[in-house]
């Protein structure tokens, strides 16, 4: 079998097509695992609010028309805000219930996001224009998409950014000793109500920069959530549930797996592999791929 | 350690239950109980045969969402564990009864236990993997098998049809009266069943489980063995009341066993009221009827939903039936009134 340059040429096209979806999923998955492990709740709603952020953006840059950096700044501080708000709906209220009554809580505020969004703007899907007219750069006969490229720079940015806010910070390391332990916490003079607050914030800060990033590359649409959610849960479940190094590294597993995948053997049975692996990694590796506890400890 | 004690201590429903009742004479109890019973069965027998048209064709949706739901409310209500896959269950029991139906020419009495047992075998596969973890691990894992199931369906042609369904599903009787009363029978024994479960060994694991699964586990309770049955059980319901779907329908395709599906069977549960089966039949009821009656809130009726579930949550986790039962209870200390606290010291 004789290999083309076409071929190379194609498949790196793909490949980084690859990394961003999966640079995007990570940093879904790092927002989502963010809030699992400071105060245990799983958010299902985490789709609809990456939504949330995509439309916040569209109002500020295309309806409002203001600069996409300026933009993207008001998104994601009213995004912060809008994380702190959460809390008061699905976390502080239900304190100490059962995981069930969290997660229905997480469901429910996700149907109200999602349906409000399609009341707000309609069912037709959404866009923020792009900044550049002729997306795509040449390098070696290599096709790149530049959104894609800045997707990436901003995800890597961001991530680097979580990275040292928890290996070198007052407030990172704060935040995660109330994570680990809060009562702990608590007794060392942390305030551990404002730390659980600055971590919603985070979370949904940047749940909102994913959101406004994927706005000019994908179409927006009230239902999308539910896709980019599934697709961070996986990336956490794959990379172990609770780990921010291994949702990075799952979501980035996720986003080149499923591309190469739809382009090279089926796209119509692409989200048919995603789940296999999921399951699969449930089956023979549920502590993700770096080793960490999460069985029932009884 | 502390946490699990006083949550043991404050939560459970084991000791409310003994509890609840103070100040009611026992008497009354029993004769308000027969009562209700005559009238459930009265009314279970009498209101089939008057409704007609829509009113008849959306009974029927209830009764056989109230199956489905019946499913849920032993995994949620009971085991405390989330499914957000049931309608993918509901789907892959109405696709292999459709099969066998018009494939093979099996006969409903033999297409309705399979399509259940197609819901087990699926809750097994499910279930195997993520029920040793902790609980959210089977939440994400239903949607996901959700997504499968729906890829499988939209794109297996093949055996599927895709998106153009299964046709040519005939019901057992021609009357939609008599079919009605059929699935209305086979909701009822389910409930039944369901009932006498409550008091077994299983019942009860199920309600320690949900109660503090580490303190269940350190009294001997296998949990990933009942939380698998559980959802086995959830599966069977869901499996049962597909197979009743296709043939109350005709007609299935990919539609109605997505995600959007799953979560009004879940919204029906919590409106209905988890902690009790009676909840699945008030929930299916309302929010079968309810929708075709609030075509006036047009889109929005999704908002109008979760808004519901949330407060529903937040304020009263016992849901419509939790608030009948509670009527029922008030009314009961007012007519008992001292003689009630007599007959009970």
């Amino acid at each position: 079998m004789d290999i083309t340059l076409r071929q190379v040429q194609d498949f790196l096209q793909v490949l980084t097509n690859g990394v961003a979806a999966g640079a995007v999923y990570a940093l879904v998955a790092v927002s989502f695992v963010l809030v699992y492990k400071a105060v245990g709740i799983v958010n299902f709603a985490a789709g609809e609010i990456v939504a949330v952020g995509g439309y916040i953006g569209v109002v500020l840059a295309n309806i409002l028309g203001l600069p996409l950096v300026l933009s993207l700044l008001i998104c994601i501080v009213i995004m912060s805000f809008f994380g702190y708000g959460f809390q008061f709906v699905v976390y502080r209220p239900l304190k100490g219930k059962s995981f069930l009554i969290i997660a229905i809580s997480t469901l429910a505020t996700g149907i109200i996001l999602a349906n409000g969004i399609q009341l707000i703007f309609g069912p037709s899907p959404r866009r923020l224009e792009p900044l550049l007219s002729n997306p795509t750069v040449e390098v070696k006969g290599v096709f790149i998409s530049v959104p894609n490229l800045i997707i990436i720079a901003i995800a890597v940015l961001t991530l680097i950014g979580v990275k040292y806010l928890f290996a070198r910070t007052r407030v990172g390391f704060q935040m995660m000793s109330t994570a680990q332990d809060a009562e702990m916490a608590r007794l060392l003079g942390i305030n551990t109500d404002k730390m659980v607050s600055m971590t919603f914030m985070l979370s949904f800060a940047i749940a909102g920069l994913v959101g406004f990033l994927i706005a000019p590359v994908l179409y927006l649409v009230p239902t999308m959530g539910l896709g980019i959610a599934l697709k961070g849960f996986a990336a956490a479940i794959i990379g172990g549930f609770g780990e921010v190094n291994g949702a990075i590294v799952g979501g980035l597993a996720i986003g080149i797996l499923e591309i190469l995948f739809a382009r090279y053997l089926s796209s119509s049975f692409q989200s048919l592999l995603i789940f296999a692996v999921v399951l699969g990694s449930l089956y023979f590796r549920p502590e993700g791929i770096f080793k960490g506890e999460v069985g029932q400890k009884v | 350690m502390s946490k699990h004690l006083t949550g043991s201590l404050k939560g459970g429903s084991v000791k409310a239950h003994g509890k609840d009742l103070d100040g009611v004479n026992p008497a009354y109890l029993r004769t308000f109980r027969y009562i209700s019973y005559v009238l459930f069965a009265g009314g279970v027998l009498v209101l089939p045969s008057l409704v007609n048209g829509l009113q008849l064709r959306l009974a029927t949706l209830a009764s056989i969402w109230f199956v489905a739901t019946m499913g849920l409310q032993v995994l949620m209500g009971q085991a405390g564990l989330i499914s957000l896959g049931q309608a993918a269950f509901v789907g892959v029991g109405a696709y292999t009864a459709a099969l066998l139906a018009t494939k093979q020419d099996f006969s409903f009495l033999f297409t309705i236990p399979i399509a259940g047992l197609s819901g087990v075998i699926l809750a097994v596969i499910v279930g195997f993997p993520t029920l040793k973890l902790r609980g959210h691990y089977l939440a994400i894992a239903t949607i996901g098998v959700g997504q499968i199931i729906l890829v499988l369906m939209v794109n297996w042609r093949a055996v599927t049809n895709g998106m153009d369904g299964i046709s040519g599903i005939h019901r057992p009787v021609e009357s939609n009266r008599v079919f009605l009363y059929i699935c209305v029978s086979i909701g009822l024994a389910i409930a039944g069943a369901l009932y006498s479960l409550r008091k077994t060994p299983v019942g009860l694991a199920f309600t320690a489980l949900r109660t503090d699964e580490t303190a269940a586990g350190a009294m001997g309770i296998s949990v990933a063995w009942h939380y698998l049955i559980a959802l086995m059980i959830s599966g069977f319901c869901a499996g049962v009341a597909g197979g009743l779907f296709a043939y109350n329908e005709g007609f299935i395709s990919p539609y109605g066993f997505d995600l959007g599906q799953s979560i009004v069977l879940l919204t029906m549960i919590i409106i209905g009221g988890l902690r009790h089966i009676s909840g699945a039949l008030v929930g299916a009821v309302l929010l079968v009827f309810l929708p075709p009656n609030l075509e006036f809130l047009g889109s929005s009726y999704m908002v109008i939903y979760g808004v519901a579930v949330l407060l529903v949550i937040l304020f009263a986790p016992d849901g419509a039936a939790g608030a009948i039962l509670k009527l029922r209870l008030k009314f009961l200390r007012r007519i008992s009134g001292a003689q009630g606290k007599a007959a009970n010291q």
